[in-house]
């Protein structure tokens, strides 16, 4: 278990990072999903030792300062080296053995299916290979904590999906502990199962993916999250009113806006909890079985993902909500 | 870390003292008389001395007006000449764009003595020595390297894509040239127009050769003088030539930081 | 034709021409070691004296070679300021007992003008690169385990070895090839090539010409190749791609 305590940054007069506690297991995969400017790549910094945080500590198990090897956005490979004196640098500057260098370089070159790049220079490589690089770059000191910086971001959608399920594949092969920040719910999503939501230098929630969809803490992590309608409206006592839907809600926060998630709030089968009538106008296709709908109600519009030909447009339908609504 | 800084507030001192101090000597030199061995502060100093020598010496007025108007006409041929070849270089992939690329560096390369004597003698052939243009082209042969240089390094950050932009939208050459290259690339072609300045102002030899001495610039006034040991009147030329470079470009340096937002 | 076989057998320009390759040479070197190390030393911005410094070591770069000779004269020579100085606090006797320090046999007049002139040049030239340059790859290399010293030797010098090998270049062929300062500060016994060509110009007649030309070839090509050699050296020695840092 990585234990961050505290931990707070501040540059100049700006706070960057107010307090962060963490537990991290060991031997995981740990997102960090935040939008920019929220103090993700500062934190990563500190983790990696790179930066020193004003306030806290980052301990391991035994209460160590453990810096973590990091793989860097723009991959930052040398650009004067070849892959093979990039992978090598680490050991290089440990003075390790030449004949253990060459080694441990041809086994995780193997590993990282660069073998063939060897000689190249960075800028003969494409942004895949330059990644896969970087990566061996890091591994080959068989770092306990790997850090990674927004590592899918440059990277095209095909490419995307195959290094994310690679990284996972190396994850369970060096047992590592990887943390990474991503600005992208999905990436952060498909690789982790431990979700932080990092917002103005603040963890806000953590929780498994699905969670965080269907309860977000507040509502700065449900605007950040994005996919949900929020409805304005008027608030007395746990009675909500507007022109969507007036009626019981479950009070979180109180500026006034219903939290209707695209998916899973809004249903067709009925419910102890009726939401309103609706007229279906658009349908969009989301691929795999899903619609997004757009519904209007008294000139107000909703969206919501339902299930392939459930609704059909121009007709009119009553919406439940599957558990009370939240207002934040 | 304490004694790392004490450390570099030596080199820096150290270092700053011996840039200062010759310029510190030419400043007294040029306010003193009598500043001799063993001596080690001028029998007197008159502050207004220079000044009254600056108003009053045909000498130093004319090889003001010499240092200045070869400057001008350098910058004007440099710039004319180093802007397209710059944003040839960093746009387009040409035939001989290597080749063009080494050619510029050449007048760096090439001892200068071996370029001035071969120059003053082509120039004697065509009639040229001793002519404005024929100096001129000569400062221009020098401050090419750097001017396109630093253009290039400029021009080089975007290379055309916003030109494609502006044109697109409707705009001519010209104006695109005007209204986007030029105000973009700005940095570039300050840095360019003053190394330029100060590599014409500077030069000697050329000035003296391919001149005919019909160009008696502040610099090449100044070697008489010391030759001779008139340290005095040397100085005195030496502040005129400060005068006229070190403050302009301070100032425009200033001026330039200070408006507008950089861009990059 | 002949002319090129006389030149590359007459014995005094051979050694002239030897002495002033060794001469520019040293200087450059010089000039480069210390500009990188000033460089290094001063390149943080967090640093106090990074701006004064760089706004300095603008200074030498926009003022021609005789501010720095007038004032070595007046500082340096026998009966400059230094010596008055020493007599004064009795460490010599009278101007006699100062070391020839202008237009001397090592000259050492010339070289210390090469310096003032030339590490500041090449201090603001590596500036830009140092800058681009940031912390980027320093980071890189000490989160993978480097000491400062590695990092230095083995990351940030080979990113600025272009910048520091144009520097070279520009500064050797300068020191080759420059006239003014070796007319003011030379030392007669031994001479260089450019007061040698200087004088053949300006004293021979006109049927000297075709020799002149000939030496200015010999020299033009020679420089040119030595910059190629340098280049292409500084390319393909081990570290040399850069990959247009």
């Amino acid at each position: 278990m990585y234990h961050l305590d505290n931990i707070s940054q501040k540059k100049g007069n700006t706070q960057i990072l107010r307090g962060i506690n963490l537990n991290i297991d060991e031997n995981s995969i740990f997102a960090i999903l935040g939008p920019s400017g929220s103090g993700k790549t500062t934190l990563l910094n500190i983790l990696a030792g790179i930066d020193r945080p004003t306030d806290g500590n980052f301990l391991n198990e035994d209460g160590q300062v453990e810096k973590g090897i990091m793989v860097f956005q723009d991959y930052r490979l040398f650009p004067h080296m070849t892959v093979f004196q990039n992978i090598t640098f680490g050991l290089k500057v440990k003075k390790a053995k030449n004949s253990e260098i060459k080694q441990r370089a041809e086994n995780i070159m193997k590993t990282m299916g660069i073998s063939e790049l060897i000689n190249r220079y960075p800028d003969e490589l494409s942004g895949g290979q330059q990644q896969r690089v970087a990566l061996a770059r890091a591994l080959i000191l068989n770092p306990k904590l790997l850090l990674m910086d927004e590592p899918f971001s440059s990277l095209d959608e095909a490419l995307r999906i195959e290094m994310l399920d690679f990284v996972k594949e190396l994850q369970r092969k060096f047992q590592l502990t990887i943390i990474f920040v991503t600005h992208y719910k999905t990436e952060a999503y498909m690789l982790s199962n431990k979700v932080a939501i990092l917002i103005n230098g603040q963890i806000m929630q953590v929780d498994a993916p699905k969670k965080l969809e269907s309860n977000p803490q507040n509502f700065d992590v449900a605007k950040f999250l994005g996919q949900a309608n929020f409805i304005e409206g008027s608030l007395s006592s746990d009675n909500f009113s507007s022109p969507v839907y007036s009626g019981k809600v479950n009070v979180v926060a109180e500026e006034g806006k219903l939290y209707l998630p695209f998916s899973g709030q809004l249903q067709l089968d009925q419910t102890d909890y009726p939401a309103f009538k609706g007229n279906v106008v658009e349908k969009k296709w989301m691929g795999s079985n899903l619609e997004r709908v757009t519904i209007k109600i008294n000139q107000e519009t909703v969206y919501c993902d339902l299930a392939s030909e459930s609704v059909s447009e121009n007709q009119v339908y009553q919406f439940y909500f599957s558990k009370l609504p939240v207002v934040f | 870390m304490e004694s790392k800084k004490i450390t570099k507030l030596v080199v820096y001192l150290i270092f700053a003292v011996l840039i200062l101090m010759p310029l510190f000597v030419i400043f007294m030199l040029a306010i003193s008389k009598t500043w001799s061995y063993p001596s080690l502060w001028p029998k007197w100093v008159d502050w207004g001395y220079y000044f009254r020598f600056l108003f009053k010496s045909k000498e130093v007025q004319s090889s003001l007006i010499s240092s200045l108007e070869l400057a001008i006409g350098t910058v004007i041929l440099t710039i004319a000449i180093a802007y397209p070849t710059a944003m040839a270089l960093s746009y387009y992939d040409f035939k001989g764009k290597k080749l063009l690329n080494v050619l510029v560096y050449l007048p760096l390369i090439i001892p200068s003595i071996a370029l001035l004597t071969n120059m003053d003698f082509i120039m004697i052939k065509y009639g040229l020595n001793g002519s404005f243009f024929g100096v001129v082209s000569v400062h221009t042969l020098f401050c090419l390297p750097y001017a396109v240089k630093l253009l290039y390094d400029n021009l080089i950050l975007w290379k055309d894509k916003y030109e494609v932009a502006s044109r697109n939208l409707g705009a001519s050459s010209l104006q695109t040239f005007f209204k986007v290259t030029v105000p973009m690339n700005k940095n570039g072609l300050q840095g360019a127009v003053m190394m330029t300045y100060i590599v014409s102002m500077t030069q000697y030899l050329s000035t003296l050769l391919i001149g005919d001495g019909n160009y008696l610039t502040l610099s090449v006034r100044m070697f008489p003088f010391t030759t001779s040991g008139k340290y005095r009147m040397a100085a005195v030329y030496g502040i005129t030539f400060m005068l006229v470079t070190l403050i302009p470009l301070y100032l425009i340096d200033i001026w330039v930081t200070h408006k507008g937002r950089k861009i990059a | 034709m002949h002319y090129y076989t006389d030149a590359l057998n007459n014995k005094v320009f051979l050694k002239i021409f030897f002495r002033t390759f060794i001469f520019a040479l040293f200087s450059a070197v010089m000039a480069c070691f210390f500009g990188v190390v000033l460089a290094f030393l001063f390149k943080k911005n967090d640093n106090t004296f990074t701006k004064p410094f760089f706004k300095l070591a603008q200074l030498p770069v926009m003022l021609p070679h005789i501010f720095i000779v007038l004032a070595l004269l007046q500082l340096l020579s026998q009966t400059g300021l230094v010596s008055s100085l020493l007599t004064k606090i009795g460490i010599i006797h009278s101007y006699n007992s100062f070391p020839l320090l202008l237009n001397d046999q090592w000259q050492i007049g010339i070289i210390l003008t090469y310096l003032w002139k030339e590490v500041p040049f090449v201090i603001v030239s590596l500036v830009l690169v140092l800058r681009q340059m940031d912390n980027r790859y320093r980071i890189v290399s000490e989160n993978l385990g480097a000491t400062k010293w590695q990092t230095f030797w083995r990351v940030s010098l080979p990113l600025l070895m272009p910048a520091i090998v144009n520097a070279f270049i520009i500064n050797f062929s300068f020191n080759f090839g420059a006239y003014e300062v070796l007319y003011l500060l030379g030392n007669q016994t031994k001479e260089l090539l450019p007061v040698y060509i200087y004088d053949l110009y300006v004293q021979g007649d006109y049927t000297q010409l075709p020799m002149i030309m000939s030496l200015n070839l010999i020299l033009s090509v020679f420089s040119i190749a030595f910059a190629g050699i340098v280049l292409w050296l500084s390319k393909h020695l081990p570290g040399g791609h850069t990959g247009g840092i």
